[in-house]
């Protein structure tokens, strides 16, 4: 692992009553890098993104990013120093148009408010030109500018997908986190994902951490993984490591393959 | 070119718009009808600031006659007892409405669905209670009589065809206002946060400030109402601003365009006209108007305006599909 790490997660648990949804988690994420956490349904990965995007506060730990604190921090304000997600479950905003969702993503980076679209016409109107070119930017990246005027929930699942990360990529994130981006695609989509994400990491000049099922993605794209069971860490390393783990292969891998 | 008649289309719009608002008046037989012209106008201010809220925020208020009271009673107590004039009443309402939409919007960030529409009708209830008890201020179950007619400039809008013009002011100023919001920043914050409040938040949208700009804008929008309400009718009482009331500002917002900005335009107009000409039914008449709005809310889902858009979008693009066909 690099000696700049962008986010650091130290001996972060979250309770839930009497559910240990993670215990004493430990990872880092370098800078540029493209990281990993895996681990069996209900492992506590999802929890984690939450935690670490300020949806739920720790329970105990600490969650450093670029340096600083970021426990007890509001979800918006996370956003705003750097941290972007999409969801497992999509959660798109679905009656707004493909353009919309991803200008709604450009929120706190711009300024525009309920007065100075009196007192400062001529500022609003620029900046919402702006806002809608670096939107259409997004969206031909991702190939998705052909629908920019659909309704989001109306596209096809895969577009979907890529509609999230477009709409976290506007909000001009330094760490990129997805949960479960293949999840409902097609083996060409996921290769086509693939190169996505390289592409968006070289591009956008961020760090990237996703929760993935598909091993051979994983395993193809990520400089570092973390697993974990049970809300517990039970290995990290680079793919060939994690594959050699026993634990994992015990925990994990082996249960995927019966 | 597409520019030009881009232009051409907005000012062909703009002369068929004051055409229309000019021509209404002179239409008009009597006084009577010009009243209910004028509740219209009051009516459209009303469903455009409950969209606000309800249509593109996705807060729920059935208490939205609650604002429309406050709005009314600031301008009679500041016109009767402070003697001030329109503009300073007007103020007066907008600033107090704002307020009291800030402080509701604190219990309402935590509540939402049902809840929030039980809690938004329990303080439209209050207000009304207020209004009834705070005898010293509001002058109780009597209201307040003598109300002046706004004066601006030295000029009075003492007749209803005068004040018709200063509430079209006002219809027109409203909606061009939320027509430009809507479509920034502010007006997608809103939207995302109806779609899917924590994903808004996450997507950095504070949504807490957010819901509190939307209460404030939707109450500011009904003070306004208010106030013209006021200065038009010179009484207020209790009686106005009941539940009923709060109703049928929803369903302005409902039946003309949940979430459109000029919806409410038609919203007002049936809400408004369908009790008048179903007056001749008596005691069946409410029954009716029941039963009308519901048949309209069920074939026309989301409202009047979205199938108004699209048909007229539909001759227009046959219109233009002939005129191609013409030339070649
Ligand atoms: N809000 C919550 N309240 C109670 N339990 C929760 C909550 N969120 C997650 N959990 C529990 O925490 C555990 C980990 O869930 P999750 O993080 O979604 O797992 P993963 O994403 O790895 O499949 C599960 O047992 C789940 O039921
Ligand atoms: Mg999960």
């Amino acid at each position: 692992m690099r000696d700049v790490a962008i986010l650091e997660l130290k001996e972060v648990t979250k309770k839930f009553g009497g559910l240990t949804a993670v215990d004493s988690v430990d990872l880092k994420v370098g800078e540029n890098q493209i990281c990993a956490l895996i681990g069996p349904n209900g492992a506590g990965k999802t929890t984690v993104f939450n935690m670490i995007t300020g949806a739920y506060q720790v329970t105990s730990g600490d969650v450093i990013f670029c340096g600083e604190s970021i426990c007890g921090k509001k979800p918006h304000e996370i956003v705003k120093l750097g941290i972007a997600r999409t969801f497992q479950n999509i959660r798109l905003f679905k009656s707004a148009s493909v353009l919309e969702n991803v200008m709604t993503g450009f929120h706190c980076k711009t300024k525009t408010g309920m007065f100075n679209v009196v007192f400062r016409p001529g500022m609003c109107r620029r900046e919402e030109a702006e806002t809608r070119q670096k939107a259409l930017e997004i969206l031909k990246f991702l190939g998705l500018d052909n629908v920019k005027d659909n309704e989001a929930g109306s596209i096809p699942y895969g577009h979907q997908r890529l509609l999230e990360i477009g709409r976290a990529l506007a909000t001009s994130p330094k760490l990129l986190l997805l949960d479960e981006p293949a999840a409902g695609m097609n083996s060409q989509e996921k290769k086509e994902l693939v190169e996505t994400i390289r592409k968006i990491r070289d591009t956008y000049n961020l760090a990237v951490l996703l929760v993935e099922h598909d091993m051979e993605l994983v395993m193809g794209i990520s400089e570092n993984i973390t697993v974990i069971n049970f809300g517990r860490r039970i290995a990290d390393g680079t793919a060939e490591e994690i594959q050699n783990n026993n634990d994992v292969i015990e925990a994990y891998l082996g249960r995927s393959e019966d | 070119m597409a520019k030009k008649t881009n232009k051409k289309s907005l000012l062909a719009k703009i002369v068929i718009i004051a055409a229309i608002i000019i021509i209404i008046p002179f239409l008009t037989p009597n006084m009577y009808i010009m009243q209910i012209v004028n509740m219209i106008g009051i009516y459209i201010i009303l469903g455009i600031g409950i969209n606000v809220l309800t249509g593109f925020t996705g807060q729920l208020s059935l208490g939205q006659a609650a604002f429309f009271g406050i709005g009314a009673y600031v301008t009679a107590i500041m016109n009767t007892r402070g003697g001030m004039q329109f503009l300073a009443c007007l103020i007066g309402s907008m600033v107090i409405t704002g307020i009291v939409g800030a402080v509701l919007a604190v219990p309402a960030l935590k509540v939402k669905g049902s809840y929030l529409a039980l809690l938004t009708m329990g303080f439209g209830e209050i207000i009304r209670i207020v209004m009834i008890n705070w005898t010293p201020v509001t002058n109780g179950t009597a209201g307040i009589l003598e109300i002046e007619s706004p004066v601006i400039f030295g000029f009075s809008f003492d007749t209803l065809t005068k004040f018709y013009f200063l509430i079209m002011v006002f219809v027109i100023l409203g909606i061009l206002y939320e027509d430009i919001l809507i479509k920034t920043r502010t007006g997608r914050a809103f939207v995302a946060i109806r779609e899917d409040n924590e994903a808004a938040e996450l997507t950095g949208i504070n949504v807490t400030t957010y819901k509190i700009r939307a209460f404030v804008l939707s109450a500011v929008y009904s003070g306004i109402a208010g106030c013209l309400y006021a200065m038009m009718i010179k009484y207020v009482s209790p009686d106005t601003f009941v539940n009923n009331t709060s109703n049928i500002i929803l369903w302005t917002a409902i039946v003309g365009g949940f979430g459109t900005v000029v919806g409410p335009i038609f919203g007002g107009i049936i809400m408004q006209v369908l009790p008048e000409v179903l007056r001749f039914l008596g005691d069946w008449r409410l029954v009716i108007y029941g039963v009308i709005l519901l048949i309209v809310i069920l074939r026309f889902p989301g409202g009047v305006y979205p199938y108004i858009e699209k048909f007229i979008d539909r001759i227009r693009r046959r219109k233009k599909s002939d005129a191609a066909g013409g030339k070649g």
